[in-house]
């Protein structure tokens, strides 16, 4: 296929191509909902991604999708699941999502398109309103890099995502020995130049 | 042990009882010594839905009460439901028919969580009743031919012995024992209690 700008297929139909199952329906409107009541039932979502009830895991995947699409990070920081009764409390470990897959859209280049995928099917196009951010632990120097997914609510990126990323890695002129990755025109530093 | 969270509620619903498709395990109960051996053949499938809606002051089940009119448990309060038709894949696309029949609830957008175990009636029907959860703004539109009354009863009312007042009564020559579980002058007994109780027992006491 010649690449002539033309041949390149649709964002949407790649990413309609990612997650073939569509998010269900659009997302509950948990910024109208103002409930009085938190409550503590012992939620955790776990450094892996996996979920918890008081101490037991939560197995059924479609459960575990319907409350993601409730989630809720509030100004006290605190990742909340929110109905309009209460608000139930969530104990992140890291981060309430992980990305398990990026597929680069569109041509490569500047304008091209990261999108990853999340442990939950949920997909999530990089750009100035999806940063990626890559902290660094000061002690070991250990990287942990996060791409935004919805309303302060990040996706820890999975070790093979971060190394597919690390090698479309490149510099540029404003970068100052940064490598990064360019996605919807916005460049992300993953970190310096070896 | 009693309700607390929705998220818990739904938690252990996913938890103890059987997934929406595919086999179930949880065993019959209901008033299965009502039923004579020789007609158990002739019982027929039926199924409710438990509609759950997250409301501002706390997430309810909906309730209707049937016309006195009706052929079977007239006047009765009752999930909506119905006899599981040809037209039915299986018995969760008939709660969901049947609801949509009944009250106006858009099958799509039902977040379907679990089926509890299936209740036998002594009007032989096998009854499998269906968790889903409704948008927290849904607003019913019953149908007045099958439907006389719609009301919410509060889940943290419902899945609380506290409010399960037991009684006795003799019938078809026994003296049986019966839940009731008044709502604002509603009086949620016979099968509709005996659901909730029994989901209760499920969800709660084990």
């Amino acid at each position: 296929m010649k690449s002539d700008g033309k041949s390149v297929i649709s964002l949407d139909d790649v990413l309609a191509a990612i997650a073939p199952d569509g998010i269900d329906g659009p997302l509950p409107p948990v910024h109208q909902w103002a409930p009085q009541r938190v409550t503590d039932i012992q939620m955790e979502i776990r450094g892996d991604g996996s979920w918890w009830h008081e101490g037991g895991r939560i197995k059924r995947e479609r459960l575990v999708k319907l409350f993601s699409r409730i989630l809720r990070k509030d100004g006290d920081g605190q990742i909340y699941l929110v109905t309009p009764y209460e608000k139930v409390i969530v104990h992140v470990e890291d981060a309430p999502f992980i990305a398990v897959r990026v597929d680069r859209v569109g041509e490569p280049g500047q304008n091209q398109g990261l999108a990853f995928t999340t442990n939950l099917g949920e997909v999530a196009l990089a750009g100035p309103d999806l940063p990626i951010r890559v902290e660094t632990d000061p002690n070991t120097l250990e990287p942990s890099p996060y791409v935004l997914v919805r309303d302060g609510l990040e996706a820890k990126l999975s070790r093979p995502v971060f190394y597919e990323l690390a090698e479309m890695a490149e510099a540029y002129e404003g970068s100052a020995g940064q490598l990064g990755v360019w996605s919807q025109g916005q460049f992300f530093e993953l970190g310096p130049a070896a | 042990m009693s309700f607390t969270t929705l998220e818990d509620f739904l938690i252990r619903a996913s938890d103890r009882l059987d997934p929406i498709s595919g086999a179930g395990r949880l065993t019959e109960v209901g008033d299965l010594d009502l039923v004579e051996v020789e007609r158990a053949h002739t019982i027929r499938p039926a199924a409710v839905l438990i509609p759950v809606i997250p409301r501002r002051d706390g997430p309810t089940a909906l309730l209707t009460q049937r016309p006195d009119t009706m052929a079977s448990h007239p006047g009765q309060v009752a999930f909506p439901g119905g006899k599981v038709d040809q037209v039915d894949v299986d018995e969760v696309a008939a709660a969901l028919r049947e609801a949509e029949e009944e009250v106006g609830v858009i099958p799509d957008t039902v977040e379907l969580i679990a089926r509890a175990a299936p209740y036998v009636t002594g009007s032989e029907f096998r009854i499998t009743p269906v968790i889903g959860v409704l948008p927290p703004d849904f607003e019913a539109r019953p149908d007045p031919t099958e439907v006389a009354d719609v009301f919410e009863a509060p889940l943290e009312f419902l899945f609380n012995t506290a409010n399960h007042q037991t009684g006795e009564a003799f019938w078809k020559g026994k003296h049986r024992r019966y839940i009731e579980m008044p709502w604002q002058g509603f009086r949620i007994w016979g099968v509709t209690a005996g659901i909730i109780r029994d989901l209760y027992a499920n969800l709660y006491e084990s």
